[in-house]
């Protein structure tokens, strides 16, 4: 950004600048480094990890006070970050390779799956086997408009329902057990649970084995945030890799605090999450670490679709945490 | 010529305790030119609205014999906007049933009969305030009513407007012979037009003073400033003030 | 002509500025793109923004009509009646202050996908200002002329038709005025939640999937048209009212 006069500042600030000069980072009362991480959805167990971090006091004992904020289908988190009013955000990996090109230079530090949990999810009793079977099945499929995988999807499988704005939560859902010819987006890990206990059992289908398998909750930040303060990324970094291994092994209590802070989704399901999400977590690799194989591949599919041109270095997307 | 009005007792007493109109005994012959004449607010208007059946007596009765065709003008012309001259003046005619082409051409006469024939085709806010206090009188006698009442129609004009006006109403009156009662606060309006005036005492009305206007049908400027009309306007002058005491 | 000469100076004059300050704080263009952005984005999806731009023109002006029919309707009936108007306005205004993003979802249970959720949604956030002018317009008659009305002895029919209709006018075309951008609202909102994606996207699913996938360029152009069609629909109004009022009322004349 270039230096502009002091009496411009105002019209800056509104255009979503950074507020703050360059160099300085907010204290707290114990000398602890503050940073404000903006989640993209509502707490559930997809950040169980970093909520976990801040409520046992991981990221305290690495010198971070952590605000952890809770998102929604209506709070930008990645433009967010890239405009500096958070240091961190969640994003998916995707979502990364689009906003780069789109003029904002975030970096991912921390990828919580290395299988993607998106998935599509219909009616138990709807006659369909396979993703393939879903997509070329007449009906709606609820998804948010522009995700990328829908894109992917199009392409290489092709979709013969009519796509609708998906509106959160399962009302939409419930509403089709009737008719059945209804699908949605979903957190394989979550939504689905969900319907299960209210009565209305899912099929579910993850988009992975489609071949699209983005880093997904990809904790990101600006990359001039990264080279002036290296220290306290890579020490929320390390606390976020322990406070996974910790939620990993017993997600009670970060659950019982993420389902005060949203009620739309009960214990049980909370629980049920968590513990289905596990290996889509844990497959070996070091918690939060990513691959440039796999990010070249992902820049790849979005240029075959055609969403993105691929004018950036898939390279310059993520520091890997090794 | 018979009857054409009688008031008995007539009294009116509205919700706020004010009461406009108090024990008044009238009796109208038809084709009479009858002039009330009192200070503002002395509840003329409202004796006026009583005849004209806008209105409802507290207490008392208004006959009017025969069941005559009513027309009121009001202080202000209150013409509709959105409809040209021709058709406010119509306007009577289509309430009451009568079809459009005949209305029009009906409406065409009256203009002609208060001399604006030629602004059939205006709207209301091109014309000035003498002339739609025009076409307002021109739509009280487009049906052709037996009994014309006006409220103060000249107040708001000027001098000139206001004599060219009375001129045309009397003149009217005497083609026609309709039965016309014209509340006015001007002494010199009342003797110059009617055959009758009565003076009302201030609110609530009751009649102080009937008298009869005995000059020459013709009233012209001769007439106006004969000793005979001076007297008259000197007594009605007198009662006014009696009256008001 | 002329007239539209000060409007058009003073967009040029923003466009530059706007432009301008892009430039020189090097904004992200997926933060708030320039003018010359959002102009080629225009052009190179003109298809999708020709599509979505008469999607949600049809919803909109079919929200607005239905507005404008059982806006005027209903205010009639409620001037009719005190005690109907008691009983019921309050409950009109209702309409006004109720949050369409938390009725939306519903409007698809109850009415689907497509274009008759937006029409639905158009119609209930631009209904309030009809009525609320018309019953205005319809109490504000003059009493004379009632005087005048009821001495002829006029039926209720020509009452209304001749007198309190005409009367209201122009009061009932000022609540037009506020209703047609309201629908080009509602229509844009309800597209959010009801709107096909694909060839039967409207401009407000337009905007905000464009959103989603960082292409504000895009986004930013599909605002433009919506605004132009807010903009197309208050022309419309005014050249109506000119017509029916110009003679007479001062609300449609030029100075």
């Amino acid at each position: 950004m270039t230096r502009a006069p002091l009496i411009l500042l105002p019209l800056a600030l509104l255009l979503g600048c950074p507020g703050e000069p360059a160099g300085a980072q907010a204290t707290g009362a114990s000398g602890a480094t503050k940073v404000a991480i903006q989640c993209n959805w509502l707490p559930e167990p997809q950040f169980g990890g970093i909520y976990h971090a801040a409520q046992a006091g991981i990221f305290a004992k690495h010198g971070i006070e952590a605000d952890v904020r809770k998102g929604g289908p209506d709070i930008p988190a990645v433009q967010m970050a890239a405009a500096g009013q958070v240091e961190f955000a969640l994003a998916a990996a995707d979502e990364v390779i689009r906003i780069r090109e789109g003029g904002a230079d975030v970096v991912a530090v921390f990828a919580t799956y290395q299988t993607a949990p998106q998935g599509l999810m219909t009616h138990g009793e709807r006659e369909v086997a396979t993703l393939e079977e879903l997509l070329q099945a007449e009906g709606t499929l609820a998804v948010q408009p522009g995700l990328a995988y829908v894109k992917y999807l199009e392409q290489t499988i092709g979709i013969k329902a009519k796509l609708v704005p998906y509106q959160g939560g399962l009302g939409q859902y419930m509403a089709s057990r009737e008719s059945l010819d209804f699908a949605q987006q979903c957190f394989v890990t979550s939504e689905p649970l969900a319907a299960e206990r209210e009565g209305a059992p899912a099929k579910v289908f993850l988009i992975a084995d489609s071949g699209f398998n983005p880093y997904t909750s990809v904790v990101i930040t600006r990359r001039d945030y990264l080279e002036r303060h290296p220290e306290t990324v890579a020490a929320v970094v390390a606390a976020l890799q322990e406070g996974w291994r910790a939620y990993l092994d017993d997600p009670s209590a970060a659950n019982a605090h993420m389902h005060t802070l949203n009620g739309s989704m009960d214990v049980e399901t909370f629980s049920a999450a968590a513990e289905a999400q596990k290996p889509l977590i844990d497959t070996g690799a070091p918690l939060g670490s990513m691959t440039l194989a796999r990010w070249e591949e992902l820049q790849r599919q979005l240029v075959e679709v055609e969403a993105v041109e691929g004018s950036g270095k898939p390279s310059d997307c993520f520091v890997s945490s090794e | 010529m018979g009857t054409a009005l009688q008031l008995t007792d007539l009294r009116r007493a509205f919700d706020d305790g004010v009461v406009a109109v108090d024990g008044v005994e009238l009796t109208v012959e038809e084709g009479q030119f009858v002039a009330l004449l009192g200070p503002s607010g002395c509840g003329k208007s409202t004796l006026l609205r009583l005849i004209a059946g806008l209105d409802a007596p507290s207490g008392g009765r208004v006959e009017l014999v025969g069941d005559p065709q009513l027309a009121y003008v009001f202080q202000d012309p209150h013409l509709l906007p959105w409809r040209t001259v021709l058709r406010n003046v119509a306007l009577p005619l289509e309430l009451r049933g009568v079809a459009k082409p005949e209305a029009a051409a009906k409406a065409q006469e009256a203009l002609s009969g208060v001399d604006l024939a030629e602004w059939g085709e205006h709207y209301p806010a091109q014309l000035s305030g003498g002339m739609r206090m025009r076409v307002s009188l021109a739509r009280a006698l487009v049906t052709e009513p037996r009994l014309l009442l006006l409220d103060e129609p000249f107040g708001a004009l000027d001098e000139l407007t206001r004599l060219r006006l009375d001129e045309r109403l009397r003149a009217l009156w005497r083609e026609r012979g309709l039965t016309v009662l014209f509340v006015t606060h001007s002494i010199s309006e009342a003797v110059l037009l009617s055959e009758r005036a009565l003076v009302f005492s201030p609110r609530p009305a009751r009649v102080a003073l009937d008298v009869e206007i005995e000059l020459p049908p013709d009233r012209g400027r001769a007439v106006r400033t004969s000793q005979p009309f001076a007297a008259l306007t000197e007594r009605l002058a007198q009662a006014l003030e009696e009256a008001s005491a | 002509m002329k007239r539209l000469l000060p409007p058009m100076v003073t967009l040029l004059a923003a466009l530059l500025v706007w432009e301008g300050v892009v430039r020189a704080f090097d904004v992200g263009e997926y933060l708030f793109p320039a003018p010359s952005v959002v102009a080629q984005a225009a052009a190179d999806n003109a298809g999708a923004l020709a599509r979505g731009f008469g999607l949600t023109a049809l919803g909109a002006l079919a929200g607005f009509a239905l507005s404008a029919v059982v806006g005027v309707a209903l205010g009639a009936a409620l001037a009719a009646s005190r005690t109907l108007e008691r009983a019921v306005f309050p409950f009109t205004v209702f309409l006004q202050t109720v949050p369409l993003v938390a009725i939306a979802p519903l409007l698809v249970i109850w009415f689907g996908y497509g274009l008759r959720p937006v029409i639905v949604s158009a119609f209930v956030v631009s209904l309030f200002p009809v009525i609320a002018n018309t019953l205005v317009g319809l109490r504000s008659v003059d009493p004379a002329l009632r005087d005048l009305f009821r001495l002829y002895g006029a039926s209720r029919w020509d009452r209304f038709f001749k007198l309190e209709l005409p009367a209201a006018l122009p009061n009932v075309f000022a609540g037009f005025r506020v209703s047609a951008g309201l629908a080009v609202i509602g229509a844009i909102v309800g597209e959010f939640f009801a709107s096909y994606a694909g060839d039967d996207a409207g401009l407000g699913l337009l905007v905000a999937s464009w959103i989603k996938q960082y292409h504000t360029d895009r986004a930013f152009a599909a605002v433009g048209l919506a605004s132009l069609l807010g903009l197309l629909m208050f022309g419309a109004v005014n050249g109506l009212s000119q017509l029916l009022l110009g003679r007479w009322h001062a609300s449609a004349q030029e100075r």
